[in-house]
């Protein structure tokens, strides 16, 4: 069989495992509702998010700005659907960059294991010594506030988590008969690890990569928030709760809102994980 | 006379936390074609030690080969280089494994392992590869390898897996087998099903087989000829028939003995007693001589070498008793 014919064998029994749990569908369906608003804000967002509408500064939500509008008179729901977009761009892209490099770290470490096993996983150590805003504020500090460098920085603190949920399954892997089998068989150690050990360790990285995704988005938010994020007038959602925080007693949508879909994406996005965890152990899909 | 394997001498040290130890010593064997050796012997006694050295699958840290020579067709696998000996392992020697259900990848379907042996040894496409791994697991008799292809090991029984090592190991064609103790996981029925089959397809493509047991009962439907082990060293190897109807080392008469027997009462069974030597603590003489019934005559001292007997230049046995 293919390898084609093969990940479609596979995913369909994933899928039969992922439809018995009820919540994993909320998260899918949460997730899915907000990356379409983000993938078609330039259709659906009814205003321009850095248009102003001076004499409508923090007008309440009104038939004509469904959520309101803020200090600058911006429309709050234009912003929040173009705040999505940035948000789950450098939130996805930061975590495949980060799922990459510390997947081929860690598994090989693990594959490999002596002096480079100890090199390595010493550096990821370092690495996640530093708690990951701070991290995030110095590569900022370094390199100055864009959406590129936040992603760089955001990789930069989730490859050392990667490379260590990659190498505990690799090392579990590599102990178990089907690899010594694999090494009798005459394989290389290259494709003992994409073809064989891969696809065993494949389903936590999935969850790892949800969870993570919830984690860069907090993350991204918190680092807008406190002003090192994306640079203003960009709309995202964590400088929308900074810009909108003044008013937050006379005029608390403009931050609110904007707070709550940060929440509706982590949320989201962690239910996802759960069933994802679920339906990708080859352990529980034998349980029928 | 051509052999296909050669082992002269080989001996194999495992690293304790105290130093070194052999694991194997002075371990030497031939192999004709389509010959099936067996080496039987207890756990622990060297048994796999001594085809994972052949294989070149010892673990990197923590092992090494202290001296000897293994010629496969010629070549020495213990100096050739890794890459060289990888493509062999696979091809002309495979190896199937005691444990069934776990020597399989659990995420990856049966066929396409079988396949995939095919597609990266014998340099054809991946069509081809899986016309020949459905061959293959029509010749390992599993019932309709169509359907079977697309099934996971753990839709598969013990003894089902087990056809479908053998189909990986035999998929191109080897001239050498180790099998390592491939029935012991399934149960006596299989069993002889495995043996059938195993020496069945020996027989249709003119391989030889090293095939490690503890059962003798097994020993006796496979094998040509007989090594048998204890405490990491060859004690006495003889054909078949010979080492059944006149065995002469002390341990392979008291290991016969203490075979229970359906068509005896079995009174006269005779454990043997004491314990083995443990890899730190081997004797520098002969490593039965305390668990030996004819250590009145013996001598401690002196570690014999494994030698011809005087009338059967076949029959081998390690003892100054019999020399």
């Amino acid at each position: 069989m293919n390898t084609i014919a093969r990940f479609k064998h596979f995913g369909t029994e994933t899928y039969h495992v992922f439809n018995r749990n009820k919540t994993s569908w909320i998260g899918l369906l949460l997730l899915t509702m907000l990356v379409l608003l983000a993938v078609l804000a330039p259709v659906i967002a009814p205003y321009d998010p850095v248009e102003q509408h001076i004499i409508q500064r923090l007008e309440p939500p009104s038939s004509q700005f469904l959520l309101g509008t803020d200090y600058y008179g911006r429309d709050v729901l234009s912003r929040i659907i173009w705040g999505c977009r940035v948000s789950f761009i450098i939130g996805s892209v930061s975590v495949a960059i980060a799922m990459f490099f510390g997947t081929i770290l860690g598994s090989m470490a693990g594959y490999k294991g002596g002096y480079f096993d100890a090199f390595v996983m010493g550096v990821m150590d370092v690495l996640m010594s530093i708690p990951t805003l701070l991290m995030g504020l110095l590569i900022v500090a370094i390199l100055g506030p864009s959406q590129a460098n936040l992603i760089i920085a955001l990789a930069l603190t989730m490859i050392p988590r990667f490379a260590r949920i990659a190498r505990a399954p690799t090392i579990a892997a590599k102990s178990k008969v089907y690899v010594e089998a694999c090494q009798a068989m005459g394989f290389s150690d290259m494709r003992i690890l994409v073809v064989h050990i891969f696809p065993n360790i494949f389903g936590e990285l999935m969850v790892m990569g949800s969870m993570w995704m919830a984690t860069a988005v907090r993350t991204e938010a918190a680092l807008s928030f406190i002003g090192l994020g994306v640079n203003p007038p960009t709309a995202t959602l964590g400088g929308m709760i900074r810009e909108g925080f003044k008013d937050i007693m006379s005029a608390p949508w403009a931050s609110l809102y904007p707070g709550l879909v940060i929440l509706l994406i982590v949320f989201a996005a962690n239910l996802l994980g759960d069933g994802l965890r679920d339906a990708l152990d080859p352990k529980l899909r034998n349980e029928k | 006379m051509k052999y296909i394997l050669e082992v002269k001498n080989l001996s194999t040290a495992f690293k304790l936390q105290s130093g070194w130890y052999r694991a194997t010593t002075d371990i030497s064997f031939a192999l004709r074609q389509n010959e099936t050796l067996a080496v039987v012997g207890e756990s622990g006694c060297g048994k796999s030690v001594t085809a994972f050295s052949l294989m070149g699958l010892l673990p990197e840290h923590g092992s090494r080969i202290d001296s000897g020579s293994a010629l496969f067709k010629g070549e020495d696998l213990l100096t050739m280089p890794r890459e060289k000996l990888r493509k062999i392992r696979g091809s002309a020697m495979t190896m199937i494994f005691q444990e069934p259900m776990t020597s399989l990848n659990p995420v990856l379907t049966v066929g396409s392992q079988i396949a995939e042996a095919v597609y990266y040894h014998m340099n054809v496409g991946k069509a081809a590869a899986k016309k020949r791994a459905l061959e293959l697991m029509d010749m390992v008799k599993i019932p309709d390898p169509k359907n079977r292809y697309n099934d996971y090991p753990h839709h598969l029984s013990g003894g089902m897996c087990q056809r479908i090592m053998i189909a990986m190991s035999l998929a191109c064609e080897p001239d050498l087998v180790f099998a390592d103790e491939p029935t012991t996981a399934l149960d006596v029925t299989i069993q002889a099903q495995m043996i059938y089959l195993l020496n069945e397809l020996k027989e249709k493509q003119q391989m030889s087989m090293v095939f490690i047991t503890h059962d003798l009962g097994v020993v006796a439907h496979v094998a040509d000829r007989v090594a048998v082990m204890y405490a990491g060293t060859i004690v006495e190897t003889a054909p078949v028939a010979d080492l059944f109807a006149d065995p002469r080392h002390p341990y392979t008469r008291a290991l016969l003995k203490s075979i229970p027997r359906l068509d005896k009462d079995n009174k006269d069974i005779t454990p043997i007693q004491g314990m083995v030597p443990s890899i730190d603590n081997m004797p520098e003489g002969c490593r039965f001589f305390a668990r030996c019934e004819k250590k009145d005559q013996c001598r401690p001292d002196e570690f014999p070498q494994l030698l011809p007997l005087k009338n059967s230049s076949n029959h081998q046995v390690r003892c100054l008793l019999c020399e």
